[in-house]
């Protein structure tokens, strides 16, 4: 599995970070099935111990050309939505230490693109980029 | 009310035709799964514990993304029929070839109740099946087993067969007494 972590800066020698401007997530859910009978009595059962399912919705508005092409490559390079990849805590700045750390390191998570990032282009060097990964129990 | 189930399984996959040879003479009153027969190889995996190895009656059991589907039983008697399917990842394709086309495989599958914890509660149910073949698709890999014998529960008084009593036994529902 190619594994490249999601890009923290435009290059290793610029200071510029990739930060979204918006961001939403969940939890993730767990596998479970319900059986209602007709008495409305509820059985669930659980077929394993862990969640998955996990998303990370992002929007970076006004972003250079420069961070679309970053992220394109990255895209590519991890097949679009084949492999899974880990998330640098850039994406996750401004959120309190211990918060941030729970979402990015969920027990055996593995992030995944949902599906290919959408770009509005306005010219010149003006771009809002919004994509979603889901976070991925993946069988090792 | 909340289940957690967790499902072992052992596999015995015999590599050549001759070491299979004692499906066909086999006491199934006793255990159809024989250890230490020569060119056998046996996989364990569990399905609860994701990505994680349990070590059970002294027998370590990984995880894999399995699950079973089919009959545990029907009133007529005959044989019956249980798929597993697993995705069709490098360590499925070395089950089924091992087992010669899971032909010459014999499963051990036990489910087992878990508490709240995760823990085992006691309960549990344990199965033996024969291996019938396997299909394959995409992106699954469907393993198709059947009893080892199950046509005695419908008409006969509960005793056991075994070799010694009857002789050979067979190995579908197809037993008749003269």
């Amino acid at each position: 599995m190619i594994m490249a972590d999601f890009p923290s800066r435009v290059s290793a020698t610029s200071r510029i970070d990739i930060k979204p401007t918006n961001r939403s997530f969940s939890f993730g859910e767990y596998p479970i099935k319900s059986y209602r009978s007709i008495s409305g009595a509820v059985v669930k059962r659980a077929f394993g111990n862990r969640a998955f399912n996990y998303s990370l919705q992002l929007e970076f508005a006004n972003v250079s050309d420069a961070i679309v092409s970053v992220i394109f490559d990255h895209y590519h390079g991890q097949g679009g939505p084949l492999n899974g990849f880990r998330i640098p805590s850039t994406l996750l700045s401004g959120m309190d230490s211990d918060l941030a750390g729970r979402i990015r390191r969920p027990e055996g998570i593995l992030w995944f693109y949902e599906a290919a990032p959408e770009v509005q282009s306005i010219p010149p060097d003006l771009n809002t980029i919004s994509f979603s990964l889901i976070g991925e129990l993946a069988y090792q | 009310m909340a289940l957690k189930i967790v499902q072992y399984f052992e596999l015995t996959a015999f590599t050549t035709v001759r070491a299979a040879r004692s499906l066909a003479n086999i006491d199934q009153a006793d255990s159809i799964v024989q250890k230490g027969d020569t060119g056998a190889v046996v996989h364990r995996y569990q399905n609860f514990f994701i990505n994680q190895q349990i070590k059970r009656a002294g027998k370590r059991f990984d995880f894999a993304p399995f699950k079973m589907e089919g009959t545990s039983s029907v009133l007529g008697g005959d044989n019956s029929l249980v798929q597993i399917l697993f995705p069709n990842v490098e360590v499925a394709l070395r089950l089924v070839e091992q087992g010669n086309g899971n032909r010459l495989s014999r499963l051990e599958l036990t489910t087992a109740w878990l508490n709240e914890n995760n823990q085992p509660s006691g309960k549990e149910i344990k199965e033996r099946f024969l291996g019938l073949g396997a299909s394959f698709s995409e992106t699954t890999i469907e393993l198709r087993f059947r009893s080892a014998m199950d046509s005695v529960s419908g008409k006969f008084p509960a005793r056991a067969l075994s070799r010694n009593l009857v002789g050979i036994l067979p190995l579908n529902s197809d037993l008749r007494l003269q």
